[in-house]
């Protein structure tokens, strides 16, 4: 099997899979686009190096990736202080789903979220992905939990339950 | 209520699969290309500026400034020049010179005859109002003049060794030496002064054999050259020439252009001259006992101040020519007249300012002899001068320019990085 073959075959196969990650990450198809693209180039420049556990650097390149993005554009987000207001229940027009109250995470509080109930990594090894420690996983899950609380209050059971 | 993962999965199972553009492959395999010449740019250009470092500061700057300039036995610089500032130094070994000359400070600089790199030399007890220094004819050694309490002492310095020995000394500090010449042999040293005591005399100094000749004058002498013979020619500032042998007989030439004798011919029957604004150089014919021309050859050089500085054989003289028109001097090698296998070369060499031209001297040993061709370089162009001394900012300017690239890798790279 080529390089080449080899590459095309795992976007094949796991193309998919990582585009619902992306996807989860960002909260948005563009960037979640822009993001996977971005995973699988750099995993192409070094498919030699990678190429028997591809998936493990693809993912680890989109959660960092995914941050450093989220560092680049932080200045022109709006405050999170903003966020931070529950909508008003009567409205059922803004009542926010958990995509949107997703959406309103930092990307390290909503990378942490996915890591730890969409990958199912436990707080080591979330900890091991992202680069940081075991205690700031912690730190970082239950402000996540908390704000889609304060953001979604009618998700409180779903959120409660696994906070 | 489903709980957190599950929601989790529903959102995501919902996510259309995302298109993967068909040549990212390519894309990928080109930006790794890129990625990896640059890098090996960048390794290239760290190990030639560390060992481009390591070579020139384990080198002083005079070796790297010359590395690739030296010349083996040593020539004439094609430029001679005044340095400007320049650090005095007191080791005078600094090997052969090529010229010596006094710089516009009134300090003696030579340029070591291999590399062109001057050396403004702390002679001990230098005058500067006593200016007068003769670089002998090959080059190895400096007669000067020193105070030495009270005693003027003519010195020779050994440029090789840096060593130095008293030629002539004489009680007084009334004495002051105006001016010394070599023999073209370098075996004995002529020297005049307008007052030697009560009268001006001139005199010869002869190193090898620890003997010294002093002629009283009843006139004013401007120069006093002496032939391997131990002749002397004596200028005088009314103009008149002497010859004035060694056996004591003196002979008076009248000539029809004021003078100042400037060199005997190694083999004594020349006595080249300095004169005034002309279009012609002179010579004294000491057989003949009168003084010849050789015009500028028409549509060179106009009205100009000759000065010669020295003979390359019997019959070739090279001269500085200074034009009155401001063009400069010039290093020029004529023959004493016109005839058939005359000589008249000009832009031998540059002379850069009056001040260095006037008190120019010349290791003419080093002027290779003339093959007959136009083409053929008597001179050697050492390049821009640079100072022991002074810093040679080259290797900075490579290492500036290195590191320079260096830093515009690493930005691109973090831009690179930090862009994703």
């Amino acid at each position: 099997m080529t390089d080449r073959s080899g590459f095309d075959q795992f976007v094949r196969a796991r193309g998919p899979a990582l585009a619902r990650t992306a996807y989860l990450l960002t909260g948005d198809h563009h960037l979640a686009e822009d993001l996977v693209q971005a995973a699988l180039a750099k995993a192409a420049q070094h498919w030699e190096r990678i190429e028997t556990s591809p998936e493990a650097y693809v993912r680890r390149t989109m959660y960092h990736q995914n941050i450093s993005w989220w560092r680049r554009r932080r200045f022109t987000e709006t405050a999170l202080g903003s966020y931070d207001e529950p909508v008003a229940a009567a409205d059922p027009s803004l009542r926010l789903t958990l995509e949107q109250a997703l959406r309103r995470l930092t990307p390290r509080q909503r990378t942490v979220l996915v890591l730890r109930y969409f990958e199912d990594l436990t707080e080591v090894q979330t900890a091991a992905e992202l680069g940081i420690s075991s205690g700031a996983v912690k730190s970082m899950g239950r402000q996540a939990l908390r704000r889609l609380r304060d953001l979604a209050p009618e998700l409180a059971d779903l959120v409660g339950a696994d906070a | 209520m489903t709980d957190l993962r599950t929601s989790l999965r529903r959102v995501a199972d919902a996510v259309e699969p995302l298109p993967v553009a068909d040549d990212l492959w390519h894309r990928a395999q080109a930006a790794r290309r890129r990625g990896q010449v640059l890098a090996a740019a960048a390794v290239l250009a760290i190990i030639a500026s560390v060992t481009w470092s390591a070579v020139l500061l384990g080198t002083d700057d005079r070796e790297a400034r010359t590395a690739s300039q030296e010349v083996p036995g040593g020539a004439i610089p094609s430029r001679i020049e005044d340095p400007g500032d320049l650090p005095a130094t007191d080791d005078l070994a600094v090997g052969r010179a090529s010229v010596a000359f006094v710089n516009r400070d009134g300090d003696p600089v030579v340029l070591t005859a291999t590399d062109g790199v001057p050396h403004r030399l702390a002679l001990p007890d230098w005058d500067r109002s006593r200016r007068a220094l003769a670089l002998t004819p090959d080059g190895t050694a400096l007669a000067y003049q020193r105070t030495r309490g009270e005693d003027t002492v003519l010195v020779r310095v050994d440029l090789g060794s840096g060593r130095e020995r008293v030629l002539f000394s004489q009680p007084g500090d009334s004495l002051t030496y105006d001016s010394l010449a070599w023999s073209s042999d370098g075996t004995r040293l002529s020297w005049s002064a307008s007052t030697f005591g009560d009268v001006p005399a001139v005199g010869v100094v002869e190193p090898l054999l620890s003997r010294s000749r002093i002629v009283a004058l009843p006139y004013t002498p401007t120069n006093a050259v002496v032939a391997p013979d131990g002749t002397l020619a004596i200028s005088a500032a009314n103009g008149a020439l002497r010859l004035d042998s060694r056996q004591g007989g003196s002979t008076r030439i009248e000539t029809q252009r004021s003078a100042v004798v400037a060199g005997f011919s190694p083999d004594g029957r020349y006595v080249a001259l300095a004169t005034g604004p002309a279009s012609a150089s002179y010579t004294l014919d000491v057989r003949r006992r009168v003084v010849v021309e050789h015009p500028f050859p028409e549509g060179t050089l106009g009205e100009s101040v000759v000065r010669p500085v020295g003979w390359l054989d019997d019959r070739l003289q090279l001269l500085v020519v200074q034009a009155l028109d401001g063009s400069g001097a010039e290093l020029v090698v004529t023959t004493p007249e016109v005839d058939d296998t005359s000589t008249w070369r000009r832009s031998v060499g540059s002379v850069g300012g009056p001040g260095v031209a006037n008190s120019l001297s010349v290791a003419v040993d080093l002027v290779p002899d003339l093959d007959g061709t136009s083409s053929q370089q008597l001179t050697h162009d050492f390049g821009e001068p640079v100072a022991v001394g002074q810093r040679d900012i080259s290797w900075m300017i490579g290492l500036g320019v290195a590191a320079a690239i260096a830093l515009g890798m690493a930005l691109r790279w973090l831009w690179r990085r930090l862009l994703g």
